[in-house]
C-alpha cells in the first residue's frame, strides 16, 4: 500500500538503464547504469560532461532508441517505443522547412491525423506566449536561432505531452538570448504545468531552472549525484544574486571538475 | 506590379547588354572580312532565314518539341517514381540501383541506334532517346534527397508515432524537393541534347532534320536559324520546370 502511494505522483521512473552502441570497431557502452525518477510538475537538469551520453539518454526515454537492460515506466506502466504524451525538443530546432511557422506549429497535428482547424486558435496563443506574434505566415529559413527554437518548442506544446524531453535547447544561443529563454521556458512551464526533463551542459543554467539536478560522470555514465535545487519559485534574474544559488553552481562545478580531473588522469 | 517589372529589368539587363554586344561584334566581323556567306553568316542572314517559311519553322519545331517534353515528362515521371522506389524498399533498391548504375555507365547516345531498330523512324523513338538520356539525373537526385535528411525530422515524426509510410510523404519527399528540382533542371538540358541526337541519327522531320539538310546545301544561315530555334526550346522547358520549382517551393529563396 505504502509503496503504491510512493510512487502514484512518480510520472517516469527509470530502472538500472544500460545502453551501447554497436560500431565497426565493436560496441561502445554509452550508459552504465542509470536509475532515477522524475515527479509530475518537476523541473528535473541533467547535466554532464560532453559525450558522456546525455542526449542517449533523452532518446532512450523519448522511445528512439533501444536499451540493452533496466526499464522505463512512465505513469506506472512499462514503456518499449514512442509515446505520445512524450515530447522532444532537440539541440536543433528540426523544424520542416517547407512549411511556414503556423504549418511547423500545427505539424504534429497534422501528422497524427487530427483536424488542424481546431487547432489553429491554440497555435496562435502558442505563438503569442513565446513573442512570435506576426510571424506565423513566415519560413524557418526567415528566422533567427532563437525565433526557431521556440517555435519548435511551441510545435511540442501544441499537443499537450504531459512530459517534455528538451535536449540542450538553448545550447546554439548566445547568452543573452539564452537568459531571455530560459526564463520565457520557467514561465510557459508554470503556466502549462508540465514536466521537463532538460539536458544542458551549462552548470548556471542548471542551477537556475532545476527543482533537482542529476549530475553524470563522464562515459559510460552512471549518476554521480542528484542535488535538489532549493530555490524560490518563481525565479527571476535575482536569483542568480542571491548566496544559495552560487553555492549550488559552486557544488556543481566541483563535481563536474571531479570528473574532469579523473578523464585526464586516466 | 512595376516595381516587379524594374526587378525584373534590372536582373536581365547585364545579360541582354552582353547578347546584343556579342551579335554586334558577330555582324561587324563578317561585314569587315567579307567572309563567305556559307562559311559564317551574319547576324541579318540569320534572322533573314528566321522568317523564311521554306524551312518550315513551326512544322519542325513542333516534332522537336513533342520530342523534348515527352522525352522530358517520361524521364521526370519515371525517375521520381523510381528514385522513391529504391528508396522505400531494401530489396527493391538492392534489385534496381545496380542495374541503373550499369546502364548509366553505357554511353546513351550510342543506344540510339537501337531505338530506331526497334521502333522505326519518327518522333516515338526520339521521345525515347530523350528519355534515355534524361532520366539519370532524375532518380539519383530524389534518392539522394529521400535519403539525406536530419535525423531528428524522422526522430520528431516518430516521437508523434507517425507511421512509415506517412513519414515518408509528409516529411521525406518534401524535403527531398530541393533535390529532385535540381535533377530536373539537369533533365531538362539533357532532353533537348537526346532528341537532338536522335533525329541527327535518322529523322525526316525536326530541328536537327533541317540542320542535315541545310548542311547538305550548304545554307549555314539555318543551321544557326535551327540552333536558335532549339535554344528556345531549351530555354522554355528551363524556364518551365523553373517556374514549377517556385510554384512547389515558395519556402526557398534561391540564387535567381
Ligand atoms: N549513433 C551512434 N553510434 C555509435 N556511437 C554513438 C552514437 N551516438 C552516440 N554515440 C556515442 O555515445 C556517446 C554518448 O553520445 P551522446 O550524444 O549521448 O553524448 P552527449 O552527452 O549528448 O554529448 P554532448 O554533450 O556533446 O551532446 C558518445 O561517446 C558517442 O560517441
Ligand atoms: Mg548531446
Amino acid at each position: 500500500m505504502e509503496a503504491q502511494n510512493a510512487n502514484r505522483d512518480k510520472l517516469i521512473v527509470l530502472k538500472n538503464i544500460r545502453k551501447s552502441y554497436e560500431s565497426k570497431e565493436g560496441s561502445i557502452l554509452a550508459i552504465e547504469d542509470i536509475t532515477f525518477e522524475v515527479e509530475e510538475g518537476d523541473f528535473v537538469v541533467i547535466v554532464g560532461p560532453s559525450g558522456c551520453g546525455k542526449s542517449t539518454l533523452l532518446k532512450v526515454v523519448a522511445g528512439l532508441l533501444s536499451f540493452d537492460r533496466g526499464s522505463i515506466k512512465f505513469r506506472g506502466k512499462e514503456i518499449s517505443g514512442p509515446v505520445r504524451d512524450i515530447g522532444m525538443i532537440f539541440q536543433e530546432p528540426a523544424l520542416l522547412r517547407w512549411k511556414t511557422v503556423i504549418g511547423n506549429i500545427l505539424a504534429p497535428i497534422e501528422l497524427m491525423g487530427m483536424n488542424k482547424k481546431e487547432y489553429e486558435q491554440k497555435a496562435k496563443e502558442l505563438l503569442k506566449l513565446t513573442n512570435l506574434g506576426g510571424f506565423e505566415n513566415k519560413y524557418p529559413s526567415e528566422l533567427s536561432g532563437g525565433m526557431q527554437q521556440r517555435v519548435s518548442i511551441c510545435r511540442s506544446l501544441v499537443y499537450d505531452p504531459s512530459l517534455l524531453l528538451m535536449d540542450e535547447p538553448f545550447g546554439a544561443l548566445d547568452a543573452m538570448t539564452r537568459e531571455k529563454m530560459n526564463l520565457e521556458l520557467l514561465e510557459i512551464w508554470r503556466e502549462s504545468k508540465k514536466t521537463i526533463l532538460f539536458v544542458t551542459h551549462s552548470i548556471p543554467e542548471a542551477a537556475f531552472m532545476a527543482d533537482s539536478v542529476v549530475a553524470l560522470t563522464d562515459r559510460p555514465s552512471r549518476i554521480n549525484e542528484k542535488i535538489t535545487i532549493d530555490l524560490e519559485r518563481p525565479r527571476t534574474l535575482t536569483t542568480k544574486t542571491e548566496n544559495k544559488y552560487d553555492e549550488y553552481t559552486e557544488k556543481l562545478y566541483q563535481l563536474m571538475r571531479g570528473e574532469f580531473e579523473t578523464e585526464v588522469a586516466g | 506590379m512595376w516595381n516587379k517589372l524594374s526587378k525584373f529589368l534590372e536582373q536581365i539587363y547585364p545579360f541582354v547588354g552582353l547578347l546584343i554586344l556579342l551579335v554586334g561584334l558577330w555582324q561587324m566581323l563578317v561585314v569587315i572580312t567579307n567572309i563567305q556567306s556559307y562559311l559564317l553568316p551574319s547576324p541579318v542572314r540569320v534572322v533573314q532565314a528566321l522568317g523564311d517559311m521554306q524551312w518550315r519553322w513551326f512544322y519542325q519545331a513542333e516534332a522537336t518539341s513533342i520530342e523534348i517534353f515527352g522525352g522530358f515528362l517520361l524521364a521526370a515521371s519515371v525517375g521520381i517514381l523510381l528514385g522513391i522506389t529504391i528508396t522505400w524498399s531494401n530489396i527493391l533498391r538492392r534489385a534496381i540501383l545496380p542495374m541503373l548504375v550499369f546502364l548509366n555507365s553505357l554511353p546513351k547516345i550510342a543506344l540510339a541506334p537501337l531505338f530506331i531498330i526497334w521502333l522505326g523512324y519518327g518522333i516515338i523513338p526520339n521521345i525515347v532517346i530523350a528519355f534515355t538520356t534524361a532520366f539519370f539525373p532524375v532518380v539519383i537526385n530524389t534518392a539522394a534527397g529521400v535519403v539525406e535528411i536530419d535525423p531528428n525530422l524522422i526522430n520528431f515524426a516518430k516521437s508523434l508515432r507517425v507511421p512509415k509510410w506517412k513519414r515518408f510523404f509528409k516529411i521525406r519527399i518534401p524535403n527531398a524537393l530541393p533535390q529532385i528540382f535540381a535533377g530536373l533542371k539537369t533533365s531538362a538540358t539533357l532532353a533537348v541534347i537526346g532528341a537532338i541526337v536522335g533525329e541527327f541519327v535518322a529523322s525526316s522531320r525536326g530541328l536537327a532534320a533541317v540542320i542535315m539538310q541545310a548542311q547538305g546545301i550548304l545554307a549555314t544561315e539555318a543551321i544557326f536559324a535551327a540552333l536558335v530555334w532549339i535554344s528556345v526550346l531549351g530555354l522554355g522547358l528551363y524556364g518551365l520546370v523553373a517556374l514549377t520549382e517556385k510554384i512547389f517551393m515558395p519556402w526557398a529563396q534561391g540564387i535567381e
